[in-house]
């Protein structure tokens, strides 16, 4: 079960307490049907099927964005490899990312920055929920 | 007593005799190469027979396909309790050897 | 209660808190009680297994399966790891330079000391493993430490596992420290992680003996008592913790530190779940 979230989603929980379709469940459900870049309306804001590493992908594909790109990838990795729940696909990402950059493709290197950076921060989210919700595994 | 490369259990039941034979041998192919990037030199079993009373009752070639530590096991027919089992193996270096296990 | 999991940037644990379910196993130092847990997880296979005995739990997966059993009984007349334990018990008898050996560092000379470990070590501060006290002893001695997960380490263990066969496991939980520990290993072993998101207990608790691809996962119940194991998959010998890397890896996770203080403390909270099962190590598994 993906648990995928957006920045301004969580911002909204906050201020505006917890609504019977959460967030992240509408967004899951609208990328499944429609994919990325797909626009939906979710409590009467207007929000995109997009990760917000993809969105920061989408701007515009030059060398400083892609380096940019792959530094905060990079970052988010090693932060998630810090408190142990890294994913194993994510250093062959970065790589990637890198080549990529090196050989002038900026795009690409965006879009494996962007994956990899996805990776890392949904590792986060796995450890941070993990505190709390391991015990209830547990056979009683 | 130096044991040999094999390791054998041979039981008796009902006119036949089960034999299980487990030879100890690295079975190199001669096609690995080691961490300074020299091949290491085959050293592979080539024919492993078990004689009973003065009869061959097996007889296999085995060769660099077969994986380490070869395991094998057969039936004959015939062997009691009590009978000797030889078991010789030569190897592509030119090692031969003859051990011997009792039938259970 | 539906139980909302949404990440709150800075308020999550606060806010879940608030609205979970009440635990009743602990999941605090105060609250976790491991004798219940370990109760609590046989009864768990009982009602799912009840034609299966107790005690056959070490066999894992072989205690359930029918068909995987004949083949298992089939290997284990000749076993693959026959020729480790020989040659764990001539590397255990080879002195030191400075002339001591492994039985200087074991009580009863190492021999049938198996179901003792993993310990809690009040000096150290820390769980100990088998493997790590056989690291330990070396360096102790002036040798150089082996690697954790294969060769002549699993070898010295397989032979020392072969020692201790049907010595009964009855691992103590001495002190705060130990039950730190304890808790610490019980929070892993359920922890989903990994990109493909699972945890030990999802193939090893509900999942053991449902199908996992071409496999079936053997029950957590009596699951460490083998080791050191000769995996056919490996085609060699290879320790508990070489098989828990190996694990994180199959669920896409990095894996954690081989004899770190997360994997110790897992080796040392499963030991205890097998606590009444026999030592039968040196295994053979597929």
């Amino acid at each position: 079960m993906k648990k995928t979230i957006s920045l301004m989603a969580a911002l909204m929980m906050v201020s505006g307490g917890v609504a019977a379709h959460p967030f992240n469940e509408a967004f899951n459900e609208q990328r499944a049907m429609y994919g990325k870049g797909h626009s939906f309306t979710w409590n009467g804001q207007t929000y995109l099927t997009d990760h917000p590493e993809e969105v920061a992908a989408a701007a515009e594909a030059n060398a400083t964005n892609a380096t940019a790109l792959l530094v905060a990838a990079k970052d988010q990795y090693a932060q998630v490899l810090a408190v142990d729940f890294g994913w194993t696909l994510t250093k062959g990402l970065l790589k990637s990312a890198g080549k990529a950059l090196e050989a002038g493709k900026f795009q690409d290197s965006m879009n494996l920055s962007a994956q990899a950076q996805y990776h890392s921060r949904m590792g986060l989210v796995q450890y941070e929920q993990s505190q709390t919700e391991w015990i209830m595994a547990v056979p009683q | 007593m130096a044991k040999g490369i094999l390791r054998a259990k041979a039981k008796a039941k009902g006119g036949n005799t089960v034999v299980k034979i487990m030879a100890k041998h690295a079975m190199e192919t001669g096609n690995r190469k080691d961490k300074s990037g020299e091949k290491i030199p085959a050293k592979y079993i080539q024919t492993l027979s078990v004689v009973h009373n003065g009869k061959m009752v097996m007889e296999s070639n085995m060769g660099p396909a077969t994986s380490k530590n070869p395991y094998m096991a057969f039936t004959f027919v015939g062997g009691a309790k009590g009978d000797e089992l030889q078991m010789t193996w030569t190897e592509n270096t030119g090692s031969t050897a003859t051990e011997t296990a009792k039938i259970k | 209660m539906k139980i909302i999991k949404v990440l709150l940037a800075g308020v999550s644990l606060a806010f879940l808190a608030s609205t979970s379910q009440a635990a009743t196993s602990g999941n605090t130092l105060a609250t976790v009680d491991p004798e219940a847990d370990r109760l609590a997880l046989q009864s768990h296979f009982q009602r799912r297994f009840p034609q299966v005995a107790l005690s056959d739990y070490v066999n894992g997966i072989y205690a359930l399966d029918a068909p995987s059993r004949e083949q298992w009984q089939d290997i284990e007349e000749f076993p693959p790891y026959e020729f480790d334990i020989e040659e764990g018990e001539i590397l255990f008898n080879k002195t030191f330079a400075n002339g001591k050996s492994y039985a200087d560092c074991f009580t009863n000379g190492g021999i049938g000391v198996r179901q003792n470990f993993p310990r809690w070590d009040e000096s150290q501060g820390k769980i100990v493993t088998l493997e790590l006290a056989i690291n330990q002893c070396r360096e102790a001695n002036g040798e150089k430490a082996f690697g954790w997960k294969k060769g002549k380490i699993a070898q010295i263990s397989a032979y020392m596992a072969y020692t201790s066969r049907d010595n009964l496991f009855d691992l103590k939980i001495p002190n705060n420290g130990a039950k730190a520990a304890y808790l610490d290993g019980k929070q892993t072993f359920y922890t989903r992680r990994g990109q493909l998101n699972m945890s030990c207990a999802n193939c090893h608790v509900a999942g053991a003996y449902i199908k996992i691809r071409a496999d079936l996962p053997g029950p957590a119940l009596g699951h460490v008592t083998h080791f050191p194991v000769f995996r056919s998959k490996w085609g060699n010998l290879g320790t508990l913790q070489r098989r828990y890397g190996g694990c994180q890896k199959n669920v896409r996770g990095v894996p954690q530190k081989t004899q770190g203080e997360k994997f110790r403390n897992l080796e040392f909270f499963q030991t205890y779940m097998s606590n009444g099962l026999v030592a039968n190590g040196p295994g053979a598994r597929k």
